[in-house]
Order: structure tokens, then C-alpha cells, then sequence
């Protein structure tokens, strides 16, 4: 361009408005040719143009000198600086559409929102699972009058107990396992060794786990040699090792495990082969399903029912409340399990 | 909000149900809230072990990988970055295929459908479209440049 003039006549400006038309006009017809960008060069040479009228045009207008014009937008270029130097690379061309798009910066309000939603996300997922690791499952009052399971199932402790605990379970499932695994040990040790509660175990083999019931079968086949809590927790340790997906033939694993214990082995295994205790698995089964229970492992302990794979405090505070609540002398006799009971005194197994 | 930003965000929805189902898987969440019960039944499959882990673990390690390779995406430092871009595209795209055999499996060989395994599976969907996506913006983004030379 030359140099400024003195004066802006209605000449000149009818020529600045020309300029902006044209350009506008260019960058209409390259837009409609998907040419853009590919035409960088001409547009900066005219968007040149454009811009160094308008200076003068403003220049003009305001009877600035052109040093106070000058200074005043060396100004606004630093205010303004940060967010121009954003615009350089955040202009980009989608290649879908041909059309400049704008990718989002990566600091600032948009980042805010991004980090705010990442926080939320984080603590609404931790917070949730944390709870479902930690619940103590649903709690339910039992109606008193429900008669006491009696005659089933497998006990381990004494009979005058203030109060029983027992539990449907099924030893395919990841959460009786957990529990027999983990919780069961110092269950046995602190609460059923001191005489505080006695153990039922009722068998609940769910239809979802098809190996169950040949575990069930196999810890009733050791019950017939008074070892069945010793049967049930190599079991449960095990439990990865003659599942539905480790194997289709269960027995090929169990059997072994029964010969560890020292099991009259013919005896076990005619038994193991003949199905031998598959209806009393049914009735204890039939018995689960009769009282609604939920899932496995669920708990009734004196007039509550929980269910889910309990950590020792959380046991223990039920226990405690059925303890609370529980006559002296017990709160039932113990009837005979279908099987003979391990000694009160069985020797907790570590995992 | 770019792509980037979403895929971060969508994969950590991802990663946390994967945990869910691991979580389940170890015993330590007792049931899955699963309306049709399909999940016990796909869990308890010869199916839900992969080269020796729970199918749920492999889960949350992709998803794990997916968001700290999307998160560190957003960051300035690697804005541009094209390796990124291509790694999110190979990684959910190995991702979508696997979520098909699931798929596969769940419908034709253990007939039981784990609603919790189709959400995943819509997901990784969702995480390798976006992942193209970003690829084919970064690719036009580093082009733009030789055409205007």
C-alpha cells in the first residue's frame, strides 16, 4: 500500500468497501470449492490489503495521529496475544466436510469442564464400588414365627450356642468362596470355637454353575466319613481348579482332593459315581427356594437375613445383635444335621 | 470437549464397569445387578477366562490403557501427536473385535446375554469411532500445512 494520506475522502472509503466485498467475495468462492486453505497466500496477501486500509480508514475517522493509532493497537495486540496465538493452531480443516473447524484448546473454561467431569466420573466410580465391596448386603427381618431350619445341612459347633448362623451356598460361586476363603477362618476360630454361634451349611447349587452339584455331591461324600468341613474347604480353596471354566470333568480334581484328606477312597468314589446324596442337595435346595433366598452366599443369623460375601466386622456385627437379642441358654436346640457334624473344635483352614 | 477428551471420559465408564465385573468375578461384590441373569451364567462360563485371567481383568486393562493413552492426548505437549491417534485407533479397534467374539460366544455358544458385557461392548464401539475420528482430524491437521506451500 503507500503511504497514509493527510485526508480520507468518500472516494477512498468507497474503495475500502470494495476491498472487504472482495475479499469476502474470494473467500465465498474458494469456500464453495473446498479451496480454503489451499489458497493461504492469495488470502493473506489480500486480507494484507484490507487491513492496512482500515488502519488509515481508522486512523481517519478518529483524528488520531498515526503514532496514537499505532501505539493504541500495539496495545490491543498484546491484550489480546494469548488468545491469538490459540487461534493459529486451533484452525484446522476437517477432512470429512472441507470445512474449518476448531478444535477445543486445551487449557482454560473447556479443560474446566473436562477435568470437572473427570472428578465426577472418578468419585461417582470409586464411590460405587466402594459401597457394593463394603455393603453388608440387604438386611431383612425375619418374621419370628418362620420356622428354624432343622434336620439339614451340615453343623459345626456347639449345640447349646446362644445363636445359629446359616448359610445357603452354593460352591461354585465366587463370592461363597470369598467367603469360605476368607471371612469363614475367623469365623470358626473367634465365634464358633468359643461357643458363641454354631454353623449350619445348607446346600443352594445355583443352575447357572453345572459343576456345583458334583462339588456338593463330593462334600457329602465326606460327610459320610465325618470330614466334611475339611472336604468343604479344599473345595472352596480350589474352587478355580474344578469350576465350570477350568474343567468338564470336576470329579477328575475333586477326587484327588478327597485322597489328600485320607478318605476311604472306594467308598468315596463309588459314592462320588452314584450320585449318591443328589436328593438331599435337591431338599436343601428346594428349602433355599422355598424361603426366597436371594442369592449366595445369603446368612440368616437369629431373625435376620443378609446375603453377600460378608468381611469378618460385618458379620460380626450381626452376630452381635442376634447375640443381644438371644435367650440365655440359646435360642433353639440343635437339631441332628442330616449328616454327622465336624467337632466343634475344627481347625480353622487358612486360604 | 474434543474427541480426545471424550474418549478419556467414555473410557473411564468403561473401566469402571470392567471392575465391577472383576470385582464380582474375585468374590468381592456378592451378586451383579444383572435384570436377566445373564451375567452369573456368562461369568460362570468356561468362556470368562482368557490366557489365563478373568475376561473382566482384560477388560480393565484396556480400558485402563485406552484412558491414559486419551488422557495424555489432551495434554499440550502431545495436542499433535499422531502416534497417539493411531494407537487409540489400533487399540480400540482390537477392542471392538474382541467385544464381537464375546458377542459371538454370548449369542450362539452360552445362550445367556450379560447386559453389563453389551454396554461394554457398545462402548469400545463408541471408543474406536471416536478414535478414527480423532485420527483422520490429526492427519488432515498435519496435510494442511504441505498444501498451502
Amino acid at each position: 500500500m503507500s503511504e497514509p494520506e493527510q485526508t480520507y475522502n468518500e472516494g477512498r472509503a468507497r474503495n475500502l468497501e470494495a476491498l472487504l466485498r472482495g475479499l469476502a467475495d474470494r473467500i465465498a468462492e474458494l469456500d464453495r470449492q473446498g479451496r480454503l486453505l489451499s489458497e493461504a497466500g492469495e488470502l493473506m496477501k489480500l486480507i494484507g490489503d484490507v487491513r492496512s486500509e482500515l488502519f488509515h480508514y481508522e486512523v481517519r475517522a478518529t483524528y488520531d495521529t498515526p503514532e496514537v493509532a499505532e501505539n493504541r493497537r500495539i496495545v490491543a495486540d498484546a491484550q489480546s496475544e494469548q488468545d491469538n496465538q490459540w487461534q493459529k493452531s486451533e484452525w484446522t480443516q476437517d477432512a470429512g466436510r472441507g470445512k474449518g473447524v476448531v478444535t477445543p484448546p486445551h487449557k482454560g473454561g473447556k479443560n474446566r469442564t473436562f477435568y470437572i467431569l473427570l472428578g465426577v466420573l472418578l468419585v461417582a466410580g470409586i464411590g460405587t464400588l466402594s459401597w457394593l465391596a463394603t455393603r453388608s448386603g440387604n438386611v431383612i427381618q425375619l418374621d419370628p414365627n418362620v420356622a428354624p431350619i432343622a434336620n439339614q445341612g451340615h453343623v459345626i459347633g456347639s449345640p447349646t450356642a446362644a445363636v445359629e448362623v446359616v448359610e445357603f451356598a452354593d460352591f461354585e460361586c465366587p463370592a461363597c468362596g470369598s467367603f469360605a476363603n476368607l471371612t469363614e477362618p475367623d469365623v470358626r476360630a473367634r465365634l464358633v470355637n468359643t461357643g458363641q454361634i454354631r454353623f449350619r451349611f445348607i446346600d443352594y447349587p445355583l443352575d447357572i454353575h453345572p459343576n456345583t452339584w458334583a462339588a456338593h455331591n463330593a462334600a457329602w461324600c465326606a460327610s459320610e466319613q465325618n470330614r466334611f468341613w475339611e472336604m468343604h474347604d479344599l473345595i472352596f480353596q480350589n474352587q478355580d481348579r474344578w469350576s465350570t471354566q477350568a474343567t468338564r470333568r470336576p470329579n477328575a480334581v475333586l477326587i484327588p482332593l478327597a485322597r489328600q484328606l485320607g478318605l476311604d477312597m472306594p467308598q468315596f468314589e463309588g459314592c462320588v459315581e452314584s450320585r449318591k446324596f443328589h436328593p438331599q442337595i435337591k431338599a436343601n435346595y428346594d428349602e433355599a427356594l422355598r424361603r426366597g433366598i436371594p442369592s449366595t452366599p445369603t446368612f440368616i443369623i437369629g431373625t435376620q437375613q443378609v446375603s453377600g460375601s460378608l468381611g469378618y466386622d460385618q458379620f460380626k456385627r450381626v452376630v452381635d445383635q442376634a447375640l443381644a437379642a438371644a435367650p440365655r441358654g440359646g435360642t433353639r436346640a440343635d437339631s441332628a444335621s442330616a449328616t454327622k457334624a465336624a467337632p466343634a473344635g475344627a481347625t480353622p483352614r487358612p486360604r | 470437549m474434543n474427541r480426545r477428551m471424550l474418549t478419556a471420559l467414555v473410557a473411564l465408564v468403561g473401566f469402571f464397569i470392567a471392575l465391577y465385573l472383576a470385582f464380582y468375578k474375585t468374590g468381592v461384590i456378592g451378586t451383579l445387578a444383572c435384570g436377566s441373569g445373564g451375567c452369573d451364567t456368562v461369568q460362570s462360563s468356561r468362556w470368562a477366562d482368557f490366557l489365563g485371567f478373568p475376561v473382566a481383568s482384560w477388560g480393565v486393562a484396556f480400558y485402563a490403557v485406552v484412558f491414559a493413552l486419551a488422557f495424555m492426548a489432551t495434554l499440550e505437549r502431545w495436542a499433535d501427536s499422531r502416534s497417539l491417534s493411531l494407537a487409540l485407533v489400533l487399540l480400540t479397534g482390537w477392542g471392538v473385535l474382541f467385544s464381537a467374539w464375546l458377542k459371538y460366544l454370548e449369542l450362539f455358544v452360552i445362550h445367556a446375554i450379560c447386559r453389563w458385557c453389551v454396554v461394554s461392548a457398545v462402548i469400545a464401539v463408541v471408543l474406536f469411532a471416536l478414535a478414527v475420528l480423532d485420527w483422520r482430524a490429526t492427519r488432515a491437521r498435519d496435510e494442511a500445512p504441505a498444501s498451502d506451500a
